[in-house]
């Protein structure tokens, strides 16, 4: 028997299948999870976001029409993905920073994700120079990169076209690179 | 395919061709076996790729059955069938009609010249009115 697509899963939680939707939370759980570490840098950040993004879902259900029932319709992860950079770069832009009188209390100014999962200094070193680059440079590496999307998928969930996708990412990369580039092997350097 | 395209496709999408659009792979791929300069761009490219992947993913650890036994015990709102912002009532019809009827009289009537005719004949008796009353005073 055929696994039920997203779209069916979607229609039934729409009717008020709690199990279906259990199904689409966990084929969709762990790239989410991935997607919104990559961007936010901070794992308890990225929680709150995977779990917002899944209560729209459950919200968006009843009204959900499918990409089978609508022209140029998204796909289900696609539309998750959406919502899932989209609250990762408001959080980014909301982000309030430390008054100045809270400076000295600053321990580590390093992103808390590389501080708890890193095992190594170059790991920190990646940790740092992604955490320094604009939001949507960062999305589109964490996007093709490290979730190995399409580059029509991640356009989508971006909201941009191809083309501005790939211009993110080679300044994403220059930026990458000028920052890493000791890290590199001797005979790989420019 | 052109070598400036291939340039482009590393650098944007890095060295591992599994990750450049499928639709050029192949091509792309024929461009680069005969180019020693698009070579050394992706033996770079693929140093910052292997120090990409050495960052550990600092991925949420939240548990699917409880996010969506959670998620799902979220009461949605009712949907309540919307109504027009703005209801023309249908009795307004003949009113609006009656009113587009008379504007169009009055401007039919300003541009046909009909009132300037009155004016002129009204003016006119004015005229000899006054013209009676000086002639009047002159003689008196």
């Amino acid at each position: 028997m055929l696994d039920p697509s997203d779209d069916d899963l979607m229609r039934a939680a729409g009717a008020g299948d709690r199990a279906a939707f259990g199904t689409l939370v966990g084929r969709h759980l762990q790239r989410m999870a991935g997607l919104a570490g990559r961007i936010t840098g901070n794992r308890g950040d990225a929680e709150e976001i995977v779990q917002e993004a899944f209560l729209r879902a459950w919200l968006k259900a009843p009204s959900w029409l499918g990409r089978e029932n609508r022209a140029g319709g998204a796909a289900f992860s696609t539309w998750l993905g959406r919502v899932v950079v989209n609250l990762c770069l408001d959080r980014k832009r909301r982000a309030v920073p430390l008054p100045l009188e809270a400076a000295a209390e600053v321990v580590d100014p390093k992103p808390d994700a590389f501080a708890a999962t890193a095992g190594s200094e170059v790991a920190a070193r990646v940790a740092q120079a992604m955490a320094t680059l604009p939001d949507r440079q960062r999305a589109a590496i964490a996007l093709c990169h490290y979730e190995g999307l399409s580059n029509i998928e991640a356009a989508a969930m971006l909201d941009v076209t191809v083309g501005a996708l790939e211009s993110l990412l080679v300044r994403a990369r220059k930026s990458l690179r000028a920052a890493l580039v000791d890290i590199a092997p001797e005979g790989s350097r420019p | 395919m052109t070598q400036k395209r291939v340039a482009e496709l590393i650098a944007a999408y890095g060295a591992a061709p599994d990750k450049w659009p499928e639709a050029e792979r192949i091509a792309a791929l024929a461009v680069l076996r005969r180019d020693p300069a698009l070579q050394a761009e992706l033996r770079q490219m693929a140093a910052l790729d292997a120090a990409l992947d050495r960052w550990p993913s600092p991925a949420a650890q939240v548990d699917a059955v409880a996010l969506a036994a959670h998620v799902s015990a979220t009461p949605r709102p009712r949907v309540v069938a919307r109504r027009p912002f703005f209801r023309f009532p249908i009795f307004a019809w003949p009113n609006a009609a009656g009113l587009a009827a008379a504007a169009l009289a009055g401007f039919l009537v300003g541009w046909s010249g009909l009132d300037s005719d009155y004016s002129s004949a009204q003016l006119d008796s004015v005229d000899q009115q006054i013209v009676a009353s000086l002639v009047e005073d002159a003689t008196w």
